[in-house]
């Protein structure tokens, strides 16, 4: 009878090789994770910004630009302009008014009119003071005026007045 | 030493490499892709913004145009141009509106322009272009009713013609004959340039 005198193979346990091959796993896992990131999103990621960054710099068109110039200018234009015309005043309504509210004999001369303080200082004569009482009653009611002041006031022997006024008008009237 | 006391250090060796390509390797490549996904999101936004701001001026742009601009440009654009020529074109526009409605011109005078900035305007700072304003002074001899209707052509016109002081004498200095009614009007006007 022929006796094995060969090695003995002895077997590993299988635990003693988990203990190995699960950490090699996970090293390879985490290569193949890295290599994913650093060689495929990312090279992935710059390129898209890139191509969004193009994108940005062919947004700015002439044609656009042009637009925006131009409703800049209008918007400047338009804004200074309604702000000027808002704030000229309306002299000629003054007249108007002017035309109606003052007593037909009573002769008005040397009018002078400042529009910044909405001042209008006048000169009138008179062939009797009823009139320019009668004028004064006129100028209380009156809704266009804000204040008067008559000064010089000069009444002769025949009854003639001259005196000067002094008006402020209410911007209303102005616009 | 035993076999498995050997697995168990090479386990932990490699173990320990899987944390350093985490710490080294993994995690600042993840950072950055982290990083360059809000670089994208941002870029997104600002085309979006971009395109939104774009689309508003395109449209603005029509009704400006649909609004007649190209014609009313010129109208109101004369309010604020520059030109070497302003003075003697604004001498010219105010003798024009003046003989137009029969009154004669006998002297303009004009300040030099003045930035409205450095004037005591309440409005100034409500303006956003430089706005500079020039004071004309018109000697004028006519009617009354003329004059009215002066002020009545000055206050329609596109060109702003602010009316600052108006005086009116009886005419005392003229040499020659003088019609009934006329009188002296001394009128000072701003117009505006850039």
């Amino acid at each position: 009878m022929a006796i094995d005198i060969g090695p003995v193979k002895k077997e590993r346990p299988k635990e003693n090789n988990i203990i190995l091959i699960l950490p090699i796993l996970f090293l390879i896992l985490s290569f193949m994770v890295y290599f994913l990131i650093a060689f495929l999103f990312v090279p992935q990621k710059n390129s898209e910004i890139q191509k969004l960054t193009s994108e940005i710099s062919n947004l700015n068109t002439a044609s656009v630009n042009s637009n925006i110039k131009e409703l800049n200018t209008a918007k400047v234009f338009i804004s200074d302009f309604k702000i000027l015309l808002d704030n000229s005043p309306k002299m000629s309504k003054f007249f108007e008014s002017f035309e109606a509210w003052k007593h037909p004999q009573i002769v008005y001369s040397n009018l002078k009119i400042d529009s910044s303080i909405r001042n209008v200082s006048v000169f009138g004569k008179t062939t009797t003071n009823r009139n320019l009482m009668e004028q004064i009653a006129t100028l209380k009611n009156e809704q266009s005026i804000e204040s008067y002041e008559l000064s010089n006031i000069v009444v002769s022997e025949t009854g003639e007045t001259s005196f000067n006024i002094s008006l402020i008008i209410k911007a209303g009237l102005l616009r | 030493m035993e076999q498995k006391q050997i697995n168990l250090l090479i386990a932990g060796v490699i173990v320990v490499l899987i944390f350093g390509v985490f710490q080294y390797l993994i995690s600042p490549k993840y950072q950055e892709m982290i990083f360059k996904n809000s670089e994208i999101e941002s870029l997104q936004g600002q085309i979006k913004n971009i395109n939104d701001y774009y689309s508003f001026t395109e449209a603005s742009f029509q009704k400006l145009k649909n609004a007649g601009w190209e014609t009313k440009k010129d109208i109101i654009g004369a309010n604020f141009t520059s030109s070497p020529f302003f003075f003697p074109k604004a001498h010219h526009l105010l003798r024009n509106l003046a003989s137009q409605n029969g009154l004669t011109v006998s002297n303009i005078t004009n300040s030099n322009p003045v930035d409205i900035l450095k004037t005591q305007e309440e409005y100034k700072d409500l303006l956003q272009g430089p706005v500079k304003k020039t004071t004309f002074n018109l000697s004028l001899l006519g009617t009354q009713e003329s004059f009215k209707n002066l002020l009545s052509t000055i206050e329609n016109q596109a060109r702003i013609i602010t009316v600052k002081n108006i005086s009116v004498l009886p005419v005392s200095t003229y040499a020659g004959p003088i019609p009934e009614g006329f009188l002296n009007f001394n009128l000072s006007v701003d117009l505006y340039s850039y």
